[in-house]
């Protein structure tokens, strides 16, 4: 399912508190996997440190935002500013799928205009993040993890006893 | 003594001081990237300078953000100002605004800049003006026989607008 | 109000708190047997099974008369099915459906949407079988057929729209939950909602042995702290008692057992001493506050 969230920048909150706001959603989210070590989101994101509010400060994640992208989870995040930001209605909760996500997880950074070519610079510090065009939606999850029981058919059993 | 009821304004100084400060080191950001020129240290000193620029706005000292380009050969060219301007009560009906579809086109048109061209910025101030962090007196290069275009007004909130002026040889 | 606020529980079993929930409720053991299995069937077919194999919506109602124990029953139903899952622990989730519906005009379905695609679904993102209890549901799926424009805004409607979609969305991308709702009056449901239902159950007004069966539960588990009580349920007469409450509901036979201590200025000071004739008499008043509640209740139609 694909989900959208969106941020309040200024005049609610400053670029760099809004990317703070932002990076605490990616990490909420996918650090509630066991295959995600907590603190590895906000390590990777701090890349963009000063960056990542510039982008915002500029419009830059406005209209189509960044985008999350594993098995089974496709999150674009939008930060708004301006007047805009002032009817924000935000849901800063963990997204659902974050914890079934792997460590094949990938933010996806939309057209930033000037700020294109240090962004480009940027992104390559990490394979998690990318300046490619995010996919429309979630990879499916691997097979094997798709069919887990969920009930105990012995302890059923008990039940006609 | 006199009391006057006033209608109480929606926003306060310091959600004009947040949006103002933002657009205009955005739009720093945005130039630089524009000309080629290193941003590093604009990103790395982010929160220092967006802070500075938003307590100045908010006490209203701040007169004028400036982005001088110096390029190797000694030449300050261009040079961007960003005045502010102050509406003194806040209207409560005024909205928070920026234009980036007209600054946008008017990064497109911007003349580019030699190779290893650096940045300096200056804040220029209404008389006293706070102490804030990594900022200390300095000289600013000067405009005089530069040939100036003014973009108008870049941004606005309730209770201050900013502008931009563009300075050419 | 943030979606959060109308979760009122989310608890993990077992819990021992929940523990004597679902023998606290004293009904036919075909009954109990039906809504156990159909929670252990749905989440046993719906994680190996895609929907379109299954039609299974992992959708449960309970209806039936108040105070026959459906909210009980349901909050009952997590601790049942921990230990029949593989990871020996299932989640209770309880919604507020009545906190949805009095938010700000326009708000309804957005929250619905909210609360049932994206919230719920963040809780229950570790995989352990979840029991999320719509109690009261009517106030959630208002029967979009019977109630009119005037009566019930387009918010309304668009409200109960974005609970059918939940229910369809979480169907398959969600096989480890299980909804129950709760209801008194299933005319005034939506039937869209009411054909979604897996299984429908009905808990009725316990019969003769149920009713007997309830005021000695209550007698004894009085008991623990007034001893003679025990001995009050073991008198045969109380099959007089029993009796006299054909007809009314669990938790208004639970009732009676201090309704008749209230009768005598000792029984008050002494429960112990609670005698049949005590209860016989209190039967008698509940039987007629009873009747003069339902003639002064009229006909409800349940939408809000």
């Amino acid at each position: 399912m694909e989900r959208t969230r969106l941020i309040a920048a200024a005049p609610v909150r400053s670029a760099s508190e809004a990317w703070q706001v932002l990076t605490t959603l990616l990490s909420d989210t996918l650090e509630r996997s066991s295959s995600i070590p907590s603190g590895s989101v906000a390590a990777v994101l701090a890349n963009l440190n000063g960056l990542g509010p510039a982008l915002i400060a500029g419009g830059h994640l406005e209209s189509k935002g960044i985008v999350l992208v594993d098995e089974g989870l496709h999150l674009t995040i939008r930060v708004l500013t301006a007047d805009a930001a002032l009817d924000v209605e935000e849901n800063l909760n963990p997204v659902p799928g974050g914890a079934s996500a792997t460590d094949g997880w990938t933010i996806y950074f939309p057209p930033a205009g000037p700020l294109d070519k240090v962004l480009g610079s940027a992104v390559n510090s990490s394979p998690h993040l990318s300046t490619a065009e995010a996919p429309a939606s979630a990879p499916a999850p691997k097979s094997e993890r798709t069919s887990k029981s969920l009930i105990d058919v012995d302890a059923l059993r008990g039940l006609g006893n | 003594m006199t009391f006057t009821s006033v209608s109480t304004p929606t926003h306060t100084i310091a959600h004009t001081a947040t949006h103002l400060a933002d657009v205009i080191l955005g739009s720093i950001a945005d130039i630089l990237g524009t000309l080629g020129i290193d941003a590093t240290q604009v990103f790395a000193d982010w929160d220092r300078d967006n802070r500075a620029i938003s307590e100045w706005i908010k006490e209203g000292s701040l007169s004028t953000v400036a982005l001088e380009c110096h390029q190797p050969n000694g030449v300050v060219a261009p040079i961007f100002e960003f005045p502010v301007s102050y509406t003194g009560t806040g209207e409560g009906d005024r909205k928070f605004t920026a234009d980036r579809a007209a600054l946008a086109r008017f990064l497109a048109k911007l003349q580019s800049v030699p190779s290893g061209t650096i940045y300096k910025m200056f804040c220029s101030y209404n008389g006293w003006h706070s102490s804030q962090s990594g900022w200390g007196p300095a000289t600013r290069a000067s405009v005089a026989g530069m040939r100036s275009y003014s973009f108008g007004t870049l941004a606005a909130g309730p209770h201050a607008s900013t502008g931009l002026r563009y300075f050419t040889k | 109000m943030d979606v959060s606020e109308l979760v009122k529980t989310e608890c993990k079993m077992p819990d021992k708190r929940y523990a004597g929930l679902w023998n606290s409720i004293v009904v036919d053991v075909s009954i109990k047997d039906r809504l156990l299995r159909s929670a252990a069937l749905s989440l046993r077919l719906r994680a190996d099974l895609p929907f379109e194999a299954t039609a299974l919506h992992g959708l449960t109602i309970l209806y039936g008369p108040p105070g026959t124990g459906k909210t009980t029953l349901a909050r009952g139903l997590a601790h049942q099915l921990a230990p029949l899952t593989t990871q020996r622990s299932a989640r209770l989730i309880e919604i507020n459906p009545h906190g949805l519906m009095s938010a700000e005009h326009g708000q309804s379905q957005r929250r619905v949407t909210e609360l049932l695609t994206d919230y719920v679904p963040s809780l229950v993102d570790d995989g352990v079988p979840t029991v999320v209890l719509l109690d009261e549901v009517e106030s959630m799926v208002v029967a979009r057929s019977q109630a009119s424009l005037a009566a019930n805004p387009a918010d309304v409607h668009r409200a109960t729209d974005a609970v059918l979609t939940a229910i369809d969305s979480n169907a398959s991308s969600l096989p480890h939950l299980v909804f129950v709702a709760t209801t008194n009056f299933t005319g005034a449901i939506d039937e869209a909602f009411l054909s979604r239902a897996d299984v429908a159950i009905c808990i009725p007004t316990p019969d003769a042995a149920g009713v007997l069966a309830i005021l000695k539960t209550t007698l004894n588990a009085m008991s623990e702290s007034f001893t003679p009580l025990a001995k009050l349920a073991r008198n045969p007469a109380l099959e007089q008692v029993a009796s006299a409450l054909a007809g009314m509901d669990g938790r208004r036979i639970r009732k009676t057992i201090s309704e008749a201590m209230l009768g005598r200025i000792e029984t008050v000071i002494e429960p112990g001493v609670l005698t049949i004739d005590d209860l016989l008499s209190a039967a008698q008043r509940v039987k007629q506050s009873a009747h003069i509640t339902q003639s002064n209740v009229g006909g409800r139609n349940g939408a809000h």
